[in-house]
């Protein structure tokens, strides 16, 4: 019997089952994008927000968390004490900037961690546990395989603007429009063949299928999971 | 065995992607079959039909019969097709479902639902066959395209089909990489897998095939056993619109042309990359002939394309600078004065009109200007399409268009006749020549042989990060080049 396999770039790390990042994925999602905070709601609210920070320090990517955990700090000290005396263009510019930081960044770090380290495979075996279809689940679990390619193509194209000077004329309708039509089309034609390329692999909507990664909840699923929990519950009810 | 019996498909909606007439095809099991052809003669298409995805992904017109052994492979669902046929397809970006090395071997057992302790014996096995213990448990997006296909074909024989589908599977390969993909198709030969391939390079195919299908217009114009093809003249292959059949067959037609006495300098090309261990480039000073074609040659990894990207002034902090005629110019200046034809065109068209993309380039836009570029490049008379809608040859051929219209000095290919037939490869070299005569220095990152001794004047070879010198290529050089390709060829 073969051991299963753990996903990658976690090797250290702790072994999060997909379920529980996905629940905390929700859970920071919902609690931060609630209406605006006060008093002890903060401190729930930060309880949530430390929970990609840990992640990414038990993976390993100790700057990366660090970075964060300023960003997130500066971001809610900010929007605390010092929106209330801007006014003004500036003021909306430094409230948006704020809200940018303690609302967005722990979502996109929760989201970057989760498509990172979680396995297609896996993924899909964790969801069919919840009984979810696999018409659902293999939609969402392109979505995963393609941020890294977004990411490359948008490099990609950068460069080419660069090269060609488009970045120095022309309106910013047309800027943006030079940017993301090569990227629309170069992801369209990459999941077309991809969607392909999957299916002559047998991917399929119905029938069983085996997975080689360990899927299922362990202590950290349940400390993480009841933690987050906590924190949410809190903060409805202050 | 696999069986075509009278097939002809159309695809819906598409004037681009040609069709096939009335094919009738026995492959019987063992056999390595190659299917060649001019791009758009619908050898892709006979891939399709074999592996299932025409009919049941790509739509359109079908009449006739596609057999293995009993089964229709038409009215079979692909999950139990890919259980008998397994494909590899010519773009390595996008062939991989999972992100992770191991989870991509493992995927098509996994769908076939085997026990994971099978899977596991499968993945053992496949790593020792291929080598590839060293690219486990990686990011496949961290992969080198050669790579990239090394696992594209590991995953396909984790699965263990009898019959074996590959589409270009070269196209986007060095020579080490297509050496290996030689030794994976000799491995699956003789294991007795049914392997058949549509392909434009040949030279890697010349002893393994047992039967050769030639393509044309969508009908089978010929077919040869291996021994006919291989008796074939160069003169009577390229007759037919295809590339050598021996690397050693290739040989410069044209006279060389007088070495230009203006040279430019390129000091302070080193360049070490962030979280690198080591440089990526570290080049002495050296001069390059001006108003020249040079071949940027060498491995995969050599550096080749961080040369490229500095030269361009694409990497921000590098510090070298190039010296013409009275111009120093350094990475922001080359930015402005050198252009890079990017192997993966479909990045760098941003317009609605292959004029319009012309235009955008020009420093005035002069319609009648632009439409004598397109004229040149064969492309008059698309004009008025989408970039996005025309095929792979034709989107390079635009943006060689684009890089003609914006008049800078220094143009760089990075592979631009990856995947070209002869035909195309050969309007590829026209065009740069035409480039040379207007007096730019040209530069192309290149795997081809055939395309070098076409149109390049010098030979600029990258090893480890490192060039020594640029040489002429005159007979000596000639012969110099070829030694390095073949020696290449069998050393990897």
């Amino acid at each position: 019997m073969m051991p299963q396999r753990p996903p990658m770039k976690t090797a250290q790390g702790m072994q999060l089952d997909p379920r529980t990042k996905v629940y905390l994925l929700l859970l920071i999602n919902i609690v931060i994008f609630a209406t605006n905070p006060s008093g002890f709601q903060l401190l729930a609210k930060g309880a949530l927000a430390a929970i990609p920070f840990a992640l990414l320090c038990s993976a390993g990517k100790w700057k990366q968390g660090f970075i964060y955990a300023v960003l997130y700090v500066a971001g809610q000290l900010a929007e605390t004490y010092l929106t209330a005396y801007a006014a003004g263009l500036w003021g909306l510019l430094m409230r948006f900037t704020a809200q940018m930081l303690n609302r967005f960044v722990p979502i996109v770090i929760m989201a970057y961690y989760l498509v990172r380290t979680t396995e297609v495979s896996a993924f899909i075996a964790a969801m069919e546990r919840m009984h979810v279809t696999r018409k659902i689940v293999i939609p969402l679990a392109v979505i995963f395989r393609f941020f890294p390619t977004i990411v490359e193509e948008s490099r990609a194209i950068n460069d080419a603007m660069r090269m060609r000077g488009i970045g120095f004329r022309g309106s910013p309708v047309a800027m943006l429009e030079y940017r993301l039509v090569p990227l629309m089309m170069s992801i369209a034609k990459i999941g077309n063949e991809l969607s392909a390329a999957a299916l002559t692999r047998g991917l399929c909507i119905t029938g069983e299928r085996t997975n080689i990664y360990k899927v299922g909840f362990g202590v950290m699923d349940a400390m993480l999971g009841l933690w987050a929990t906590a924190a949410a519950i809190l903060f409805f009810i202050l | 065995m696999i069986n075509l019996k009278d097939v002809s498909f159309s695809y819906a909606g598409s004037e681009r992607e040609s069709g096939i007439k009335n094919i009738n095809l026995t492959v019987v099991e063992g056999e390595v079959v190659l299917l060649c052809g001019e791009s758009g003669c619908g050898k892709t298409t006979v891939t399709r039909l074999i592996n299932g995805l025409i009919p049941h992904y790509y739509e359109g017109q079908m009449s006739g019969e596609v057999l293995i052994g009993e089964q229709k492979i038409h009215e079979l669902p692909l999950h139990k097709t890919s259980r008998l046929v397994g494909s590899v397809f010519q773009n390595p970006r996008s062939q991989f479902f999972n992100v992770s090395t191991t989870g991509e071997i493992a995927f098509g057992c996994e769908n076939m639902a085997l026990p994971v302790p099978e899977i596991g014996r499968r993945l053992d096995q496949t790593v020792r066959e291929f080598k590839i213990e060293s690219l486990m448990d990686r990011s496949i997006f961290k992969l080198s395209g050669g790579e990239k296909q090394k696992i594209a074909c590991a995953s396909v024989a984790a699965s263990d089909p009898p019959i074996l589908v590959l589409d270009e599977p070269s196209s986007n390969l060095d020579r080490s990489g297509v050496e290996e993909l030689r030794r994976h198709i000799e491995m699956w030969k003789k294991k007795g897998k049914t392997v058949i391939i549509a392909e434009h390079r040949l030279y890697y195919l010349r002893e393994l095939v047992d039967r050769v299908v030639y393509m044309k217009d969508g009908i089978i114009a010929g077919e040869y056993t291996a021994r006919t093809f291989r008796s074939l003249s160069p003169d009577e292959l390229t007759e037919m619109g295809l590339r050598p059949l021996s690397l050693s067959d290739i040989v410069r037609k044209h006279p060389t042309v007088p070495e230009s006495k203006e040279t430019m300098t390129l000091s302070g090309f080193s360049y070490t990359y962030k979280h690198a261990i080591g440089p990526a480039l570290s080049m002495k000073d050296f001069s390059v002939p001006r108003s020249a074609i040079i071949a940027i040659v060498g491995k995969n990894g050599a550096g080749k394309s961080t040369f490229a990207r500095c030269l361009c002034g694409l990497e921000k902090k590098f510090g070298g600078r190039v010296e013409a005629g009275d111009q120093r110019l350094r990475a922001r200046q080359l930015l402005k004065k050198s252009y890079m034809v990017m192997q993966d065109v479909n990045h760098q068209l941003f317009t609605e009109s292959v004029l319009d993309e012309v235009l955008l380039s020009m420093e005035n836009e002069v319609e009648a200007a632009a439409e004598n570029i397109l004229d040149s490049l064969d492309l008059l008379p698309l004009k008025e399409l989408h970039p996005m809608s025309l095929s792979g040859g034709q989107k390079q051929r635009v943006a060689i268009a684009s890089a003609l219209a914006s008049r800078r000095s220094f143009i760089i290919f990075d592979e631009p006749t990856s995947g070209l037939d002869l035909k195309h490869m050969r309007e590829v070299s026209a065009g740069l020549n035409d480039l040379r005569e207007l007096g730019k220095t040209v530069f192309i990152i290149t795997h081809d042989l055939e395309f070098v001794l076409e149109c390049c004047t010098h030979i600029l070879p990258i090893e480890n990060g490192a060039a020594d010198n640029v040489y002429p290529l005159d007979d000596a050089g000639v012969n110099k080049v070829r030694e390095l390709f073949l020696d290449e060829r069998c050393c990897s």
